[in-house]
């Protein structure tokens, strides 16, 4: 057995045994600049229509600048690496996309301003899950030849990862949406119509401090409208409607 | 569970029990069959070979399984074989899997060591999971995730009552991230292996109790959903592991 194969079952093995998303991020990190080469990782769920990318992000380790520039630039809607994700379920190099195709001057420039961060190689993996769950693993870096054995630790590892992180991250979740007796009341009458101020007079507080309960739930629901938090309280049993 | 009767050993002709109430819905029984029992149920085996044909020759074109009668078997399929396999209501078959134990010849070991560098999980307690499948051309979009989930309980209790702690099995690497989903996790024995067809990884799978929970909790299957013939289930549960 080669050398890299071991160490990408032990790296599998470690993974398994970690139980905070930063230490999996740091660990992947380090295998893919020491065993691959690449400097950058992003592992994401694909946000669904009710999700926005900013709560699916597990990590995202380019270049801070690359990343504002992209979503300032909307790349997501001319990347060809994004739109590869439409035509294949198998994973593929930055350079498969871009050997094969013609490309149109918009996929060009992102090509170049890539290169212009540092990124010139990547290895995207798609990941489906059941129940219509689907994420990615894409890790990039300088120019550099990726062979058939690189591929296949991409692959894997990047399954594990993505599962791990996943995992984690589902789990906070469930133990994040606890809400305060304070919270679940003021949730309760805004359910039933009420204004932040009538709610404080109900309850003998500001209109101010209301808010701030509200806030504070849809922050732990990770939902940007009241609405939606009740909802989530009601799917959760906190409150009936 | 139900009263209890031995009737014969594994190896006798014993036909498949009526089936249980279909609580898990989408009207499927999974039923298992020892390789012995294919002669005593003819329509039933014709079928899956034919449905495995289907999937594995047409579909994924898995050149290598090539077959002239529209059946796909290969010399796995024997008496040693443990089938276990869905049917609708009308007894048609629309998912199934086969297991082999490591004792004797199974595919793993035989044409894939090289998926297991590190050495192969082998013993009474090991089997091999092989074609497993859900009929896609019988079963609707809908209710295929969770036959998948349905099928993979039924692996679980069949391993569990019979005294199987390990699973191992060649698999295609996309298929690792539904095997997570149902709570399996598989551990790799290797670096993925690219061929015509796919990527072939081989995984290690550890049965428990608590796997079968998560996997049921997910998935929201309420019970049992393997139906045994119920002298094969007694006789699992009475003898040690090793007669397996």
């Amino acid at each position: 057995m080669q050398p890299i194969e071991q160490k990408t079952l032990d790296f599998i093995a470690e993974i398994d045994r970690v139980d905070d998303s930063e230490s999996v991020r740091l660990l992947f990190q380090r295998f893919l600049e020491v065993e691959i080469g690449f400097t950058n990782v992003v592992c994401l769920k694909v946000p669904n229509a009710a999700e926005t990318l900013n709560s699916t992000i597990y990590f995202n380790t380019r270049p801070e600048a690359w990343t504002e520039h992209y979503v300032e630039a909307n790349h997501i809607f001319s990347d060809p690496m994004v739109r590869e994700l439409y035509k294949t379920y198998d994973p593929y190099a930055w350079s498969d996309v871009l050997n094969r195709r013609n490309l149109e001057r918009d996929d060009l420039r992102i090509v170049e301003e890539a290169g212009e961060f540092g990124m010139r190689e990547g290895f995207v993996v798609p990941i489906y899950q059941l129940n219509g769950y689907f994420g990615l693993v894409s890790a990039a870096g300088g120019k550099l030849e990726l062979t058939e054995q690189m591929r296949s630790v991409l692959q894997l590892t990047s399954i594990y990862v993505h599962d791990k992180v996943a995992r984690l991250h589902r789990a906070l979740r469930e133990q994040k949406a606890r809400l305060s007796p304070r919270e679940i009341e003021c949730l309760k009458w805004v359910s039933a119509g009420k204004s932040d101020w009538v709610i404080g007079e109900i309850l003998h507080l500001s209109e101010r401090t209301v808010n701030g309960y509200i806030e504070s739930a849809k922050r732990k629901y990770e939902v940007t409208t009241r609405v939606q938090a009740v909802l989530l309280a009601a799917r959760d049993g906190y409150i009936n409607l | 569970m139900t009263i209890p009767v031995i009737t014969g050993m594994r190896g006798d002709h014993v036909l498949a029990r009526g089936s249980q109430n279909g609580r898990t819905g989408a009207g499927v029984m999974i039923k298992s069959f020892v390789g012995v029992e294919a002669a005593a149920n003819p329509a039933i085996f014709e079928d899956l070979f034919r449905l495995r044909h289907e999937i594995y020759i047409v579909r994924r074109k898995w050149g290598a399984l090539r077959a002239e009668d529209g059946l796909e078997r290969d010399s796995y399929d024997n008496s040693d074989a443990v089938y276990l396999i869905g049917m609708s209501g009308e007894g048609k078959v629309n998912c199934g899997l086969r297991l082999l134990p490591t004792t004797v010849d199974h595919l793993f070991r035989d044409h894939f060591l090289h998926l297991a560098p590190m050495g192969l999980p082998q013993g009474d307690g090991v089997y091999e999971l092989t074609r497993f499948f859900i009929a896609t051309t019988r079963v609707a979009a809908r209710h295929r995730q969770r036959m998948i989930a349905i099928l993979g309980a039924a692996l679980f209790e069949y391993c569990l009552a019979h005294g199987i702690e390990t699973i191992i099995c060649v698999t295609d690497a996309f298929l690792i991230p539904t095997m997570q989903s149902l709570h399996w996790r598989p551990r790799p024995l290797g670096l993925p292996s690219k061929y015509p067809e796919g990527t072939a990884v081989g995984v290690a799978i550890e049965i428990s109790e608590d796997t079968l929970d998560r996997l049921r909790a997910t998935h929201g299957i309420d019970g049992a959903v393997l139906d045994e013939p119920l002298d094969r289930a007694l006789l699992a549960a009475s003898l040690p592991a090793q007669m397996h």
